[in-house]
């Protein structure tokens, strides 16, 4: 723990809750719009903070919005991350000033069993009757003096969505800052929760033997030796430091309860639902409770096993067409503003270095990913859609039992087909998939779902060397060969997610158990926010990783210089503006430009590397031409195009369409064979094998983030690029064989 | 909700009940081998359990417990034991 303070610190107050009980909308109630989202250390959960301004002394405070949870006993990282933190457990973050319990009061039973457990184990806590609204129109009638009196805390009622009963709750968090620890909970044996004697003597037991690590607090200590016993999985951090002695303490325990016949494993749950009913009864004295039928009516349809199935066809189509046909417009603008600003370089800076690195290394590379921004807001707009409206779960329902054939569930359909946009948001949302190893092997297929950075690369060689031939009369054949790629990789995908199941990730360890939330009418205000939020984290992370990567991938690009070379072009300028005028001349120097382009390449870094993997990629119908283009796309993969713009000596104007680069592509000729370098199957085997590599640094950055090391995005490399040699080389040797070229 | 618990006491495990049937949870199988989350969501001994319906394919399933609506995988479900009750009203 940290004792070392800052002179000035801001009291931090930390918002908890179940998962759906509306803790985000509270937060972005209390805070507004600004909000610091970083990741707490060693772990890839999102530390998100905001500031509130107290309302009478105007004292700022720092509101950590902590993710949602059901209990205190952790089976996520999400979740171990809230017991962490209200333990005071976090370096760098100490125990919160002040715990915001918010509660779904229509759904209050549940949610009083994780409340109950952050009350025990606070200093200084204030529960949220959030949705009061809902439990109104259900016909609860809670009482909240009742309620307040046997928590010992203060109740406050609140709308989230419609910024309701803000103002109050405002007050009293000041109020409860402003009081003394040992004051602010009001009578601490008043939620004790009972047990029975045995149980008692045995917390008591564990509790000595773990409290050195709680020495600021001690209640934790208690509450905490209470979950270790009925922890059956063991998957209390808390084992993890304390090893062996704890586990052997805690199975003694666990040894004798079973002989006087109490079941360990249900204790806490047993006992805090039995204390719980008791208060329930008392604060909710109304006995005929109306139940909201909506939802059941809804579900009647979303959820039905053939129409639910056909509803969410349609909305996938919806998501495909905002991806793949909307999101062009904006796109084109963007790609339009990257042009300009280039174009605005170029004319502002000095030729040399830096005018080369800040066009072909930063531009290219961050232009590159910033254009699919567009396509990833759509993405996540309808994520959070989805998510708000309580559609998500539902999703996962229907699908879980077709997901799970290869080995993974429900939760996972969501981010592979996210992936279909662009892989680095489909790995950010595979953080609502609890299980680890489900996660993991979701992770390492989502890059085999066809992104759109491939796209350039696929309608370049599709132009370029699918003849225009009708299959069965109907289908043309380049719509064919690109739906081919897009099903082979779904198939590939699933295929080695059933394939990692079976044999590195074959345990699950957490059980699939899902809140199937009532419906809501989304607010685009939490909707907004959910994207925005997203959006940035995809922006700030991708982007400087993507940055750091472009200007070394420029560098290989762009060195070894040779003074030779560049004097040699220099006087071919000079010659030619002495013998040519106006158009002709601009024509010949654009040519010139170019070419010289290309001949820095083949001498650079990246052409050296290009050739020595020659022999390796000979056997897939590639030359080293090829092979540059294969590091370069490394940057992102759109650059393989621009790569191959640049090696040919063609302006690439138009991305992908420019029938320039289609020409030149068709007869270039490879230096060192005298032999074309593209023919259609060498084509086939190119898209074949860009579509399994895993050609994409801004990847792999983000798996060793999710990850939390070069472990598993080094795993993804070879995995990938194996698998992508493989089936190139059958492809192409396959393809010889049989008569094609 | 009242309930008239069924006389002959057969027990069942959770996922075999039909849709719209109730069961009231009496055991699990195993000794803590089924996850502890299923409890701490209120599905303990006593509670009772309303089998909403089945997801395509017949797997997982949804259940309503203390009014909330959630969704198990048959495995899980199958280490359930409850008995059948009767409700006099449709929940």
């Amino acid at each position: 723990m940290m004792n070392k303070q800052p002179k000035i610190k801001r009291k931090e107050i930390a918002l908890v809750g179940n998962p759906n009980s509306g803790k985000t909308t509270i937060f972005n109630a209390l805070t507004g719009l600004r909000h610091k989202t970083a990741n707490y250390p060693g772990v890839t959960v999102e530390k998100k903070e905001g500031i509130l301004a107290l309302p009478l002394s105007r004292e700022q405070v720092t509101v950590i919005d902590l993710p949602g949870a059901y209990s205190l006993t952790p089976t996520s990282t999400d979740e171990e991350i809230v017991h962490e933190v209200l333990l005071g457990r976090v370096v760098g973050t100490p125990p919160p000033d002040l715990v915001v319990i918010i509660v779904d009061a229509s759904n209050l039973e549940r949610n009083l069993f994780f409340a109950g457990q952050v009350i025990e184990t606070s200093t200084r806590a204030i529960m949220v009757l959030n949705m009061w609204d809902l439990a109104l129109k259900n016909g609860l009638d809670i009482d909240l003096q009742q309620l307040s009196r046997r928590y010992g805390i203060p109740v406050v009622p609140a709308i989230g969505g419609q910024k309701g009963g803000m103002e109050r709750l405002k007050v009293a968090i000041e109020k409860q800052l402003s009081l003394e620890p040992a004051k602010a909970k009001v009578s601490p044996e008043n939620c004790h929760l009972p047990l029975p004697l045995e149980v008692k003597d045995m917390r008591g037991r564990i509790e000595r033997f773990i409290k050195f690590m709680f020495k600021h607090n001690p209640h934790a200590a208690q509450g905490e030796a209470l979950r270790l016993i009925g922890d059956s999985y063991f998957r209390s951090p808390l084992f993890r430091e304390m090893g062996e002695q704890l586990k052997q303490v805690v199975i003694a325990v666990r040894k004798r309860l079973e002989h006087v016949r109490i079941d360990w494993s249900s204790v806490e749950a047993e006992n805090r639902y039995e204390f719980i009913k008791a208060i329930y009864d008392q604060a909710v004295p109304t006995s005929e409770v109306k139940r909201v039928k909506t939802s059941d009516r809804i579900d009647r349809i979303l959820t039905h096993p053939f129409w639910g199935l056909i509803f969410f066809g349609l909305m996938m189509a919806a998501i495909f067409q905002a991806i793949f046909s909307w999101a062009n417009y904006p796109m084109e603008m963007i790609s339009t503003c990257i042009t300009k600003m280039s174009e605005w370089f170029g004319q502002i800076l000095p030729d040399g270095q830096l005018k080369s690195l800040a066009i072909d290394g930063i531009m290219a590379g961050v232009g590159g990913i910033v254009i699919f921004l567009p396509q990833i807001l759509f993405l996540f707009f309808f994520i959070a859609l989805f998510e708000d409206s309580g559609y998500m779960a539902r999703a996962a329902f229907l699908l879980d039992r077709i997901m799970r054939s290869v080995g993974l569930s429900g939760k996972s359909f969501i981010p592979l087909l996210s992936s279909f946009a662009c892989a680095v948001p489909g790995i950010m949302a595979t953080r609502t998939v609890e299980d680890k190893n489900d996660r993991l092997a979701t992770i390492l297929v989502v890059p085999l779902m066809s992104c759109s950075a491939r796209l350039p690369v696929y309608t370049l060689m599709i132009a370029a060397f699918i003849p225009p031939a009708k299959i069965l009369g109907i289908f043309d054949l380049k719509g064919v060969t690109l739906f081919s790629l897009y099903v082979l990789s779904v198939v590939a995908g699933l295929i080695a997610a059933w394939i990692f199941r079976k044999t590195i990730l074959r345990k699950s360890l957490t059980p699939f158990i899902l809140e199937l939330p009532p419906y809501r009418i989304p607010q685009w205000r939490t909707v907004l926010h959910l994207m925005w939020d997203r959006a940035k984290v995809f922006l700030s992370r991708a982007g400087t990783i993507i940055f750091a990567f472009s200007i070394i991938l420029w560098f290989l690009i762009s060195y070894p210089r040779n003074p030779a070379v560049e004097q040699r072009f220099d006087s071919a300028r000079v010659a030619a503006s002495q013998t040519l005028q106006g158009d002709e001349l601009a024509h010949r120097l654009s040519y010139i430009d170019a070419e010289q382009k290309g001949e820095e390449i083949r001498i650079s870094f990246a052409g050296w590397i290009g050739r020595s993997i020659e022999p390796v990629i000979k056997p897939l119908g590639f030359t080293w031409e090829i092979g540059i283009g294969l590091v370069a796309s490394f940057v992102a993969r759109e650059l393989m195009v621009s790569t191959l713009a640049i090696l040919n000596h063609v302006e690439d104007k138009s991305g992908g369409e420019s029938r320039e680069l289609v020409q030149a592509l068709q007869e270039q000729v490879s230096i060192s064979s005298g032999k074309r370098v593209y023919t259609p199957l060498v084509a086939v085997s190119l898209m074949v094998f860009f579509l399994f590599a895993c050609q994409c640094i801004s990847t792999l950055a983000i798996v060793k983030r999710e990850t939390n090391g070069w472990r598993w995005p080094l795993f993804m490399v070879a995995y990938m690029t194996t698998l992508a040699w493989v089936a190139s080389f059958l492809v192409y040797q396959g393809g010889k064989i049989l008569g094609f070229e | 909700m009242p309930i008239r618990i069924n006389l002959n006491k057969e027990f069942l495990s959770l996922d075999q009940l039909k849709p719209g049937e109730i069961g009231m949870i009496q055991d699990y199988k195993g000794m803590g081998e089924i996850s502890g989350r299923i409890k701490e969501l209120g599905l303990i001994r006593g509670s009772l359990v309303l089998v909403k319906k089945y997801a395509p394919f017949n797997d997982p399933l949804e259940i309503v417990v203390r009014g909330s609506h959630l969704s198990l995988r048959k495995k899980e479900a199958s280490q359930i034991v409850v008995i059948k009750v009767l409700p006099k009203i449709e929940p």
